[in-house]
């Protein structure tokens, strides 16, 4: 009992990150129908932002990970800038677009941070809570808070605002967006920018939970990719309850496999999709593919 | 007030040719028609003039605006209102969003969405309702009425008519009617003849991309030549 409320622990935790990761990537395939596929090394740039600016240039660990996010959202809006020409017009050069930035931004961080990485000390030093006997790593609880606080934020700016109601409309139908006076590509810029920021968050909040190195980006794109797909590509209720799933799936998968963990997680999440391939939100999510 | 003005506006998309040459006028408060089958060029037309599709022209001009260098989405700014073929309402989006989003380049805290309601009531009864879950004619209310939330001056419709039972078809009429008598300019685009003709003061009809015959709806309506270029005689 103690390990199986132990193993939840984490994979709630992992979980929160792998959302994160996947609301990024649901919110620009909502408004563009485009994966971006630079998103996972997107994440890695965010970690290495926050974790250097944290440990070398001693910034508290808030104002390091809201700075990565500034960074990152610049990222965002140069890539959809590059890509812009071709929104619309050539969607398999767009996709191909984005894998050639997420090359370049691996190869970057290689060149400026070197190929090995670094760990990252815990920002919160305080000792595990003892619920009962189960051990509550209090960075968990912060890392939870965050994703739930930034999720909170995005569901009211997608609900309340008018540039929220704006980038549902391009999702939704970009010609009719364009007919009433909605700038589909500052629209998809934003959506652009907002996933970059999700990314450096995810990014920053994972820094002291692994090893930031620069091929991170890999395996997180793909976790957070899958968890998306998971939850139902493009529903942001589906990113969240994904990402949990995928946490939750990788964390007892490493407790009773060890090292065929992601083999088990992947498999899992396969005959998963073969069953339901629109994922858990499937039916309502918007289909522009 | 002003005139829409389109001369010799071509469509191409790559080497096929959606229109050629076309040339027409909307004057303040006219309502002019473009009829014709299937495939004549009327939608393609209507979407170059929004800058929707691509386009070559000498002119197209809404009174001081040159909207040959205006991009697509500043025309509402412009006062033109745009109601697409099928609709394209926002699906996701409530009834009440959709309407706001005609809006968006105004203040959404004085928006003409009372008279909307007052225009279709059956909006405003759904209005909490999700736009993709009301029924072909309810969103082609909605595609209207988010066109008038920009307060336009003229507005372009395309196909309305399509797939409307003809008791909701009378009612569109209605509306677009009453509109035009208040003032609003109307350019509408339909394969119904009998509709438009009801609606529109003057009509072009269209063939093959190009415009085959011009004149009053009333003339056009008892004209030989409609009736040929309609059947394919």
């Amino acid at each position: 009992m103690q390990v199986f409320l132990q193993t939840l622990i984490g994979g709630v935790t992992f979980g929160a990150v792998y959302a994160l990761v996947a609301m990024g990537f649901s919110i620009v395939y909502r408004t563009m129908g485009l994966v971006n596929f630079a998103h996972g090394n997107v994440v890695m740039i965010g970690a290495y932002a926050a974790s250097n600016l944290y440990m070398f240039a001693k910034l508290p660990f808030p104002v390091a990970v809201a700075v990565a996010i500034a960074v990152t959202a610049l990222i965002g809006l140069v890539i959809e800038r590059v890509l812009r020409p071709l929104e619309n017009k050539d969607f398999d050069l767009m996709l191909i677009g984005t894998i050639g930035f997420g090359t370049v931004l691996e190869a970057g961080a290689i060149r400026v941070f070197g190929a090995t990485g670094h760990a990252v000390p815990s920002p919160v030093a305080t000792a595990p809570l003892d619920v009962a006997g189960i051990k509550i790593p209090t960075y968990s609880l912060l890392v939870i808070a965050v994703a739930a606080a930034a999720t909170v934020l995005l569901g009211l700016f997608l609900q309340r605002t008018k540039r929220g109601a704006a980038m549902q409309a391009v999702a939704m139908d970009h010609e009719a967006a364009t007919a009433v006076g909605i700038h589909v590509g500052r629209s998809n810029a934003m959506a652009f920018a907002i996933g970059a920021g999700l990314a450096a968050l995810a990014g920053g909040l994972i820094g002291p939970m692994l090893y930031v190195n620069p091929t991170m980006g890999g395996s997180l794109g793909i976790k957070g990719f899958a968890a998306a797909i998971f939850g139902g590509f493009g529903s942001m209720r589906g990113a969240i309850a994904g990402g949990m799933a995928f946490g939750l799936l990788d964390s007892f998968a490493a407790g009773h496999f060890q090292e065929y963990s992601e083999l088990v997680t992947f498999l899992v999440f396969a005959a998963i999709v073969m069953v339901r391939p629109t994922g858990i939100f499937g039916e309502t999510t918007v289909n522009r593919a | 007030m002003s005139t829409l003005i389109v001369e010799g506006l071509s469509v191409h998309y790559g080497g096929v040719r959606a229109a050629r040459d076309v040339s027409f006028t909307v004057e303040p408060g006219q309502s002019l028609g473009i009829i014709g089958a299937n495939g004549a060029g009327k939608t393609s037309t209507l979407k170059a003039v929004m800058g929707l599709a691509p386009r070559q022209a000498r002119r197209i001009a809404f009174g001081e605006h040159d909207l040959l260098r205006a991009p697509a989405h500043t025309l509402v700014r412009h006062g033109i209102g745009y109601v697409p073929e099928g609709r394209h309402v926002f699906p996701g989006l409530s009834v009440e969003k959709n309407l706001l989003l005609g809006a968006y380049t105004g203040d959404w805290k004085r928006t003409p969405i009372g008279e909307v309601y007052d225009l279709f009531p059956v909006l405003g009864e759904m209005r909490h309702r999700l736009a993709g879950a009301l029924s072909g004619g309810q969103q082609q209310m909605l595609a209207i009425g988010r066109a008038l939330m920009c307060r336009p001056r003229v507005m372009l419709l395309d196909e309305p008519s399509m797939g409307l039972s003809p008791i909701l078809v009378e009612e569109i009429v209605t509306g677009l009617k009453r509109l035009n008598a208040d003032g609003l300019s109307i350019l509408l685009v339909e394969q119904n003849a009998k509709l438009t003709f009801d609606v529109t003061s003057a009509c072009l009809v269209m063939e093959n991309g190009e415009i085959a015959a011009t004149g009053t709806s009333a003339a056009l309506r008892v004209d030989p030549q409609v009736r040929r270029i309609y059947l394919g005689l």
